[in-house]
């Protein structure tokens, strides 16, 4: 997945929100506006179980993030032509954004890119991608979010919308270390594997015309139980369980990776060891040698031997993050499955 | 003299040449003579001494050319006479040549051209007086070879030509005075115009003495003449241009003059000694009449040793001041420098070197294997003359017999000892004792001069008797060597459980990675022929274990020194090359490969076969076989067998299928089996039943999931066994869980009860397997981390979960072992999460370990 969406600087719109860069303060709360919202689900939803990606637009204002529109980009076929399962174009895409946001602009909508958002599936979200998107948007906007929208999650019958954010102290430590993410740089900062991605409260809010219009819809009807109601007590648990426990052993193969690498990296490690220490001693009875001849002595340092490079920590981080999701779906699942369980299993002995 | 600087020598020359004409310039007795003369006269008495002794070579030799010429001259007239009394004529022919080269050269040097002219003549004559003799000779002709007699005939051409252009005066006078020559040189050692002047030499004086005992009556021969010559022969002993071959000859005639005991153990001493000196290298093997002659030699003295109790034979340390020779005569007790010992060792080096070096399908091979038995005889009889006076030689004497009979069985080392005994019946029939007569070599040279007998007793409490004399006397390594030893031939008598005790007992396993090189081939020998002893018993497990290591290293020639393996990496050196190749046995002594090959790996098939149908049971052997077996099924053709190895493979795969009969047929009737020894036939008979029987356990494995029921009965018929054992084997699987069934005894069939898992059961069981290789490679980082490797760790956790697995009742839903032992590992993972929860944490909260931290913790 190619999230070729940059952000793209649209002059005046951007300058109410970045005026002083040094003190803007992280996204504490995102807002969505319903209308964008239904959007993203919709478009989401289509593409499913293909993913989808969009922009958002919105107005950078006070604490929270206000989302207030939403366009999707297109996929582009090889030829040039829209293809539903084609890659999201790169270069015409950057294009395609500017058309896009001018002609929003001439109907008033707000044409300020806060973020984009993307599809998941059961929470597959964190990957090396995600974290490149999104800096390379903080290039262009200090603060951005990405909403993430799990079709399979919501079938569920939950919210599967999420805001999510790189945290400042991933960020820091990511810049420190100069686009990698060395064992130094996490403990100086005191990094840990949650404190990559934050998750920023989401809240749904409508115009008040909408919340009337609503309100016009609810009222008069009687308050008794419909089908959909009936719904929510489907007791098929399998297939979810099923998928994120197969997901659950990929994220151990994915470890099992990394943990080759370090492995790999211990080996060089103690050869390089074995072998400078090997160097040092014989440069140190030369430099003996030379003492008691009154020569020069020749640097310790050697030039010829790098210490091999650790494996990088980030993809280890995301993984264990992604775990972390799976787990906690996979409990929130299970925990409303069980209640049901009990209700039936209480029903069914009577 | 007026002439101060050449004159003296000119004049000298010339007075020389005029009252003697082939003077000898280095002759004795006219240089002390001169020398006498001119011991006043200055300067130039130095230019004399070209005349004086030759022994005192180290003067400065100043010569005028025209004198080298004519010493040339002189020099290549010797040459050629001798020559020409060897009768090799092709050198004849070339040494004539650079004579008449020379001759030409020294008659334009024109000073001496009179005297070279006679000495050309003289030769002449006496080359085609030689010529003549021979042709007269009888047979003369038949016996030379073809070139030999060309060049005779133009040999004889070519004289006649020089003949032909001298005056006939000159050959009168020249062929008279050589009579007179013949004639002094007959009557006195001393003449001072003898043509060939070689008495500096000192091979032909001493060929000349020689002659003058050799010519002598042998009464007439006293102690002391013969003790001088032996000094002689001794001295010229190693020296250049000295003939071997005919040192060892003199020796031999002087021994048959020897005057009393002590003497002739000299001699034979001395005879030993030169004949291995016969072959210069290390790399080529004495001849075999030589080698027999000295284990006759040897035994002479043994035996004379042995009767004689004044003779001591001493080595390394200092000798007692030797008596005077009459003392000796009369029997005073004399010391000699020699050890039976190390010729009995060198005997045997050479035996076992010229095995190596024969072409083992050649006759000559059969014929030399006989002589081993004078060999133990001779090792045997030198041990026993060990064993009262030094312990060490016996004990090293004693396990060279031990090394030589370990690898025979019974019934060879009978036929060997009936072989030796009857040759030395034959022999003492025969002669009555001694080698020699008239100088010459004996020709019969299988025959025993000593009246010893071959040990009588049986190879079993021969070999028990050595290795106890070795156990009692020897050091560490001879006493290892003669276990190994016992072992082997424990194993090859078929006695495996004595044999495994014994290797067992002695920990030698242990520490035999640090003994030499040649010690671990006979450690490697032993366990191979365990193998095969095990295999033999139809022990195919042991068999396998032992065979393991040799197969799996892939350098089973090299292990078992039974021929030389190409290496593969780096070049080996000349000197290691030729440090292997003397290591390697003897071919007779090596056991076959194809033999073993055979062996290990049906015995490998056999354990392994239901280890290929399912991938995750643990494994307890190596995975040779089925890396093997993978290597065969990657080949993209794969013709009819023709080796073991692709009989096997090809058996292995027909039994994967459920045919018996096809796996049978080829592997009964591998072509190794002929070397089964006859005792051990039944071994296959036991290899059917064993097939059989995995034949029936693979083919239910492989197609249980295809079948609701499965009759006893058709089984049975399949691999054509009784119902009663297919019912055994099938209560065994069921007991093993090797498959999920039940048996039912009414209708005598096997009823399969299938458990399919649903998908989350199976995404279940392959997340804990997955975990379970996460939390071992996590483990194995964490110990090499902290620089321990903690391998009995692992350990306790493989035995934990056997355990678990054990102790676990079994529950309904998981009949299969393999979700058993998993559901174990699951719980097992449970009960260590708390840890790894824990160790992940620390993990987390330093973000990395560091060096310092480390050792804090541990």
């Amino acid at each position: 997945m190619s999230f070729a969406a940059r952000a793209v600087h649209t002059g005046d719109a951007a300058t109410d929100a970045g005026t002083d860069a040094s003190k803007v303060a992280p996204v504490r709360a995102v807002e969505l506006d319903g209308g964008a919202a239904l959007k993203i689900i919709k478009h989401c939803a289509d593409a499913s179980p293909g993913s989808a990606t969009g922009q958002l637009l919105g107005l950078d204002i006070g604490a929270a993030l206000d989302v207030t529109a939403a366009f999707p980009f297109p996929k582009i076929g090889n030829d040039g032509s829209y293809d539903p399962d084609g890659a999201f174009a790169s270069e015409e895409g950057a294009e395609y954004q500017l058309d896009m946001l001018r002609c929003l602009r001439e109907i008033n909508v707000d044409s300020n890119i806060v973020g984009w958002y993307q599809s998941t599936y059961l929470g597959t979200f964190y990957s090396e991608e995600l974290v490149a998107t999104f800096l390379s948007y903080a290039e262009s906007i200090e603060r951005c979010v990405c909403i993430a929208y799990d079709p399979a999650y919501a079938e569920q019958g939950v919210c599967a919308l999420k805001a999510l954010r790189l945290s400042e102290k991933f960020v820091e430590a990511y810049e420190a270390g100069k686009g990698e993410l060395t064992p130094e740089n996490i403990h100086e900062k005191g990094l840990k594997w949650n404190e990559v991605v934050e998750e920023v409260p989401l809240t749904i809010r409508n115009s008040a015309l909408a919340t009337a219009v609503m309100g016009e819809l609810t009222r008069g009807q009687d308050e008794t139980l419909n089908s959909t109601d009936y719904e929510r007590l489907d007791l098929s648990t399998a297939p979810f369980v099923e998928e994120n426990m197969k997901l659950l052993g990929e994220c151990m193969e994915d470890f099992a990776n990394e943990q080759q690498k370090v492995a790999y990296y211990q080996r060089n490690m103690q050869r390089y060891q074995s072998q400078h220490a090997h160097w040092l001693q014989k440069r140190r009875q030369e430099n003996a040698r030379r003492r008691a001849a009154g020569e020069d002595v020749l640097p310790e340092e050697d030039p010829n031997y790098k210490a091999p490079q650790p494996p990088s920590r980030l993809e280890n981080f995301l993984i264990t993050n992604q775990v972390a999701e799976h787990v906690s779906q996979l409990e929130n699942f299970t925990r409303k499955t069980e209640a049901k369980l009990e209700l039936v299993g209480a029903l069914a002995g009577k | 003299m007026a002439s101060k600087f050449w004159g003296g020598s000119d004049s000298s020359s010339a007075d020389e040449s005029s009252e003697n004409v082939s003077d000898d310039y280095t002759s004795t007795t006219s240089s002390s003579d001169d020398s006498s003369d001119d011991s006043d006269r200055g300067p130039s008495k130095y230019l004399q001494d070209e005349s004086s002794d030759s022994s005192e070579d180290e003067r400065r030799v100043i010569r005028s050319s025209k004198q080298k010429h004519f010493e040339m001259l002189k020099q290549s007239s010797r040459e050629l006479q001798r020559v020409a009394a060897g009768r090799d004529w092709t050198s004849v022919i070339g040494s004539l040549e650079s004579f008449h080269k020379h001759f030409l050269k020294s008659t334009q040097a024109s000073i001496r051209a009179e005297s070279s002219s006679k000495i050309f003549v003289r030769t002449l004559v006496s080359l085609s007086e030689v010529l003549d003799a021979c042709s007269h000779e009888v047979d003369f002709k038949k016996q030379m070879s073809t070139t030999q007699a060309k060049a005779f005939n133009s040999l004889s051409q070519r004289v006649k030509k020089h003949m032909r252009a001298l005056s006939p005066a000159d050959i009168e006078a020249a062929s008279r005075s050589r009579k007179i020559d013949i004639e002094s040189e007959s009557e006195s050692a001393d003449s001072t115009d003898t043509i060939d002047g070689t008495r500096d030499n000192p091979t032909a004086e001493s060929d000349k003495l020689m002659q003058d005992i050799m010519n002598m009556p042998k009464e007439d021969v006293t102690f002391d003449m013969i003790d001088s010559k032996l000094k002689e022969i001794a001295t010229s002993r190693g020296k250049k241009g000295v003939d071997r071959m005919r040192s060892v000859e003199q020796l031999r005639y002087v021994s048959s003059l020897s005057k009393c005991a002590a003497q002739e153990v000299e001699i034979l001493l001395h005879i030993i000694s030169a004949q291995f000196d016969l072959n210069g290298s290390m790399s080529t093997y004495m001849a075999t009449p030589v080698w027999r002659n000295c284990v006759n030699d040897v035994l002479c003295v043994l035996q004379t040793l042995e009767t004689n109790d004044n003779i001591l034979l001493v080595d390394g340390s200092e000798l007692e001041p030797r008596p005077s020779n009459d003392e000796i005569m009369a029997g005073a007790i004399i010391q000699l420098r020699g050890s039976l010992c190390a010729f009995a060792e060198r005997i045997d080096d050479e035996y076992t070197k010229s095995l190596q070096c024969l072409d083992a399908h050649t006759k000559e091979y059969i014929n030399r294997l006989q002589d081993e038995g004078a060999l133990l005889l001779l090792l045997h009889q030198v041990s026993n003359f060990y064993e009262s006076r030094n312990s060490h030689n016996a004990v090293s004497l004693s396990l060279r017999v031990l090394e030589r009979i370990h690898c025979k069985r019974t019934a060879s080392y009978n036929a060997l000892k009936k072989y030796t005994d009857s040759r030395i019946q034959s022999s003492a029939s025969v002669s009555g004792g001694h080698i020699c007569d008239n100088g010459e070599m004996v020709e019969k040279t299988d025959v025993f001069v000593t009246n010893f007998r071959f040990p009588s007793c049986e190879l079993h409490a021969r070999i028990e008797s050595l290795s106890a004399y070795i156990f009692n006397y020897g050091e560490e390594r001879a006493k290892a060597r003669a276990l190994l030893c016992q072992i082997f031939n424990e194993a090859l008598c078929g006695h495996l459980r004595s044999a495994k005790e014994l290797l067992l007992m002695s920990h030698l396993q242990e520490s035999i990675q640090l003994m030499d090189i040649s010690t671990q081939i006979l450690f490697n020998r032993a366990v191979a022929q365990l193998g095969v002893c095990a295999f033999e018993l139809g022990e195919f497990d042991e068999a396998f274990v032992f065979l393991c290591d040799l197969f799996t290293s892939g350098r089973t020639k090299e292990l078992l020194a039974q021929g030389m393996t190409q290496p593969r990496f780096n070049e080996r050196s000349a000197e290691q090359d030729k440090l292997e190749r003397r290591r390697q046995l003897p071919k007779h002594q090596h056991i076959n490969l194809d033999f073993l090959e055979s062996i290990f790996l049906v015995c490998a098939m056999l354990l392994e076969v239901s280890g290929l149908l399912n991938v995750k049971k643990t494994r307890v052997y190596p995975r040779y076989f089925s890396r093997i077996m993978d290597q065969y099924n990657r080949q993209p053709f794969t013709g009819p067998p023709d080796n073991t190895r692709d009989t096997v493979m090809a058996a292995t795969k027909m039994l994967l299928v459920g045919d018996y009969k096809g796996a049978s047929g080829l592997l009964l009737n591998l072509p190794a089996w002929n070397s089964l020894s006859p005792s051990a036939l039944h071994v296959l008979t036991i290899l059917d039943e064993r097939l059989k029987i995995e034949t029936i356990r693979v083919y239910l494995q492989q197609f249980a999931d295809q079948y609701a029921s499965a009759s006893v009965h058709i089984l049975a018929q399949m691999v054509s066994l009784t119902n009663e054992s297919v019912c055994s084997i099938i209560s065994s699987m069921i007991a093993d869980a090797d498959i999920p069934a039940v048996f039912d005894s009414v209708t005598q069939s096997l009823q399969l009860s299938r458990v399919h898992h649903n998908q989350l059961q199976s995404a279940a069981s392959a997340f804990t397997e997955k975990v379970l290789v996460l939390l071992d490679a996590n483990e194995r980082a964490f110990d090499r981390h902290i620089g321990t490797e903690n391998i009995s760790y692992y350990d306790e956790d493989e035995s934990r979960t056997r355990r678990q697995a054990k102790s676990a009742p079994e529950p309904e839903e998981y009949q299969t072992r393999r979700l058993r032992s998993e559901n174990a590992r699951g719980r097992f993972i449970t009960a260590d999460l708390h840890d790894g929860i824990v160790k992940a944490k620390q993990r987390d909260s330093y973000g990395h370990f560091s060096r310092k931290q480390i050792h804090c913790d541990s």
